[in-house]
């Protein structure tokens, strides 16, 4: 079935743009929180601050779609990229970390010579 | 460097960088003026009308930035590969012939400003492209001086070391170069012409650029934190692969307007909520980094560099990723397009993302020329940070303003028309947001007179345990 853009009344405008913002917000937070605490510059316990920004970015997510008036498919798909964004930091994290943990000792000077 | 000795590259840099900042100053000026044209129309009328203003305002933006980036390029490939750039000679005649067409082009502007709209226009006075209008007499020239920076660079890369920076570099030159191209040639359909023309701007900041500044900012990390060059290296290439993922795929989100097939929409969708990613893996990368070198004990090699690098972290995922999410999908995208959005959020996406690393860039420079081996941030200097990042921030803000008041009135209840147009622009609330962005844009003047002062006399008010250790670190040498 071809899907055509819906037309969206002009009171849900400012839900759009509060929860368009809120969206990357709770991402930026996920992500801030959890290497933060990762680096030992917070206590464990934000790491809760850190779950409940994913959670809320999800939602925020979920409900955007549903502003937007989005198809039952692009909605399974923005949801879908939300889990794969519950993985983002920690696969980042633990990249950065293996490759510190390799590099760290075997060349402390960084000017090419 | 060679101990404390420049290379010629670095001397070009230098003069390239001095450009910058001068262009970054006639754009900040043409941006005043047309702020204050938005409020009171009368002004400069038939002198200097808005669309002039703002033609320079916009290119002189584009321009600046570029000779900042090709500064940036000749300050860090002699440094990275560890030779003198090849034909810096021909580089610095290139510079010259660059700076004598900008100069001309700028005049052109102002005191012909436009044409018959023939052929000739398009030859001697403008292209009316926006963001590249340069006539094609200027065009050609441009291409010619690019030609030779990217010989220099392949030649200097070759014979030298091949650093992963440099390698990115070289890769992503070639395609921002290349682009340019896409919007020199002129034909006479207009949805055509545009079409090629958007290309040109849209992939330089959505992709190419990026990419630039993902390299300038592992430099700059090396050289400020002293952070591990592999671990920069990895990073780069795995931000390189999200960012022309996300970035070109990311662009579906534009083709709403220019008849490509609906399912691009949703494509555009999906990446351009995945374009913030690397926005943020870059936040965690310096957050990472930061937080590492500070457990180490270490410092900070160049305060001035490294503060305007957290501008551009934070300033670039506020720009580019919350004010542009907040608008850019397709489906409000249709009500937001040529409001106040996209000028609130090309401000602090512009700012956030390329003129904040430009200007820690061009800090590096300053303390290579001076040699020194510390910079720490000068009260000057703080002032100069504090008002142009709050008054972008206050003008990004009151755009939005505006933007809210024109997309509701506008678009939302008077269904885009014309006269919905005209109520939009009288609304007080409308208004109200040009006047703060008036006085925030007071505030970005303010703070380039003192970023100014502070880039030519920072390295000479730097606090006495600076040169102490300058001159300790010499009688050891």
């Amino acid at each position: 079935m071809e899907y055509y853009i819906q037309d969206i009344p002009h009171t849900d405008f400012l839900s759009i743009f509060v929860i368009s913002a809120l969206i990357i917000f709770f991402g930026m937070g996920y992500a801030a929180f959890f290497t933060l605490v990762k680096l030992k510059l917070l206590n464990r316990l934000f790491m809760i601050a850190a779950y409940s920004s994913w959670v809320l970015l999800a939602l925020s997510m979920y409900y955007l779609g549903e502003l937007l008036r989005v198809e039952p498919y692009t909605q399974k798909v923005l949801i879908g990229a939300m889990v794969g964004y519950l993985i983002f930091p920690h696969a980042v994290y633990y990249i950065l970390d293996k490759v510190h943990s390799r590099f760290e000792h075997e060349n402390e000077s960084n000017q090419i010579q | 460097m060679q101990g404390n000795r420049l290379y010629e590259g670095q001397r070009l840099a230098l003069k390239y960088f001095t450009v910058a900042v001068v262009l970054f100053g006639a754009q900040l000026l043409f941006g005043l003026i047309a702020a204050i044209q938005y409020l009171y129309p009368s002004f400069l009328y038939n002198t200097l009308d808005f669309s002039i203003a703002r033609m320079v305002h916009i290119n002189a933006l584009v321009v600046w930035l570029l000779y900042a980036m090709i500064g940036a390029v000749y300050w860090l490939l002699p440094d990275e590969a560890g030779v003198e750039v090849v034909g810096v000679k021909l580089g610095t005649i290139g510079f010259y012939i660059l700076t004598a067409a900008v100069a001309v082009v700028v005049l052109v502007y102002l005191f012909v400003q436009v044409g018959p709209g023939t052929e000739m226009t398009l030859w001697l006075i403008t292209e009316g492209r926006e963001y590249i209008e340069a006539p094609r007499w200027a065009d050609i020239g441009i291409v010619a001086v690019v030609l030779v920076f990217l010989y220099n660079v392949y030649a200097t890369v070759m014979k030298g070391n091949h650093t992963g920076i440099l390698v990115v570099l070289m890769a992503d030159l070639i395609a921002l170069a290349g682009l340019y191209l896409a919007g020199m040639f002129y034909t006479d359909n207009i949805s055509i012409d545009q079409f090629w023309w958007w290309w040109v701007v849209h992939l330089w900041v959505e992709a190419t650029w990026e990419v630039y500044v993902a390299a300038v900012g592992g430099y700059i990390l090396i050289k400020t934190l002293n952070a591990n060059r592999q671990v920069v290296e990895m990073w780069l290439w795995i931000e390189v692969a999200m960012m022309f993922g996300s970035g070109i795929l990311g662009l579906g989100h534009h083709y709403f307007w220019i008849g490509t097939p609906e399912y691009w929409w949703e494509i555009g969708a999906l990446f351009s909520a995945l374009e913030p990613v690397p926005l943020v893996g870059l936040f965690v990368h310096v957050l990472y980094d930061w937080g590492k070198e500070r457990g180490k004990g270490n410092t900070i090699k160049n305060v001035p560099a490294f503060a305007w690098l957290t501008v551009e972290t934070f300033g670039n995922f506020l720009g580019a990723g919350v004010w542009g999410f907040m608008h850019t999908l397709p489906q409000i995208n249709l009500y937001t397009h040529g409001t106040q959005w996209p000028a609130a959020h090309g401000h602090l996406a512009f700012f956030g993302a390329y003129v904040a690393i430009m200007i820690s860039a061009i800090y590096i420079g300053v303390q290579g020329k001076a040699g020194l081996k510390e910079m720490k941030m000068t009260r000057t200097g703080w002032w100069a940070i504090s008002l142009i990042t709050v008054g972008v921030l206050l003008m990004t803000v009151s755009l939005t303003l505006s933007a809210y008041t024109q997309t509701m009135v506008e678009r939302g209840m008077h269904g885009a028309t014309w006269e919905g147009y005209f109520i939009a622009q009288a609304n007080k609330w409308f208004v109200q947001g040009m006047g703060w962005r008036l006085a925030a844009g007071l505030s970005v003047i303010a703070g380039y007179a003192a970023l100014v002062y502070d880039l030519l006399t920072v390295t000479k008010k730097q606090p006495e345990e600076v040169y102490k250790a300058e001159e300790a670190a010499a009688q050891t040498a």
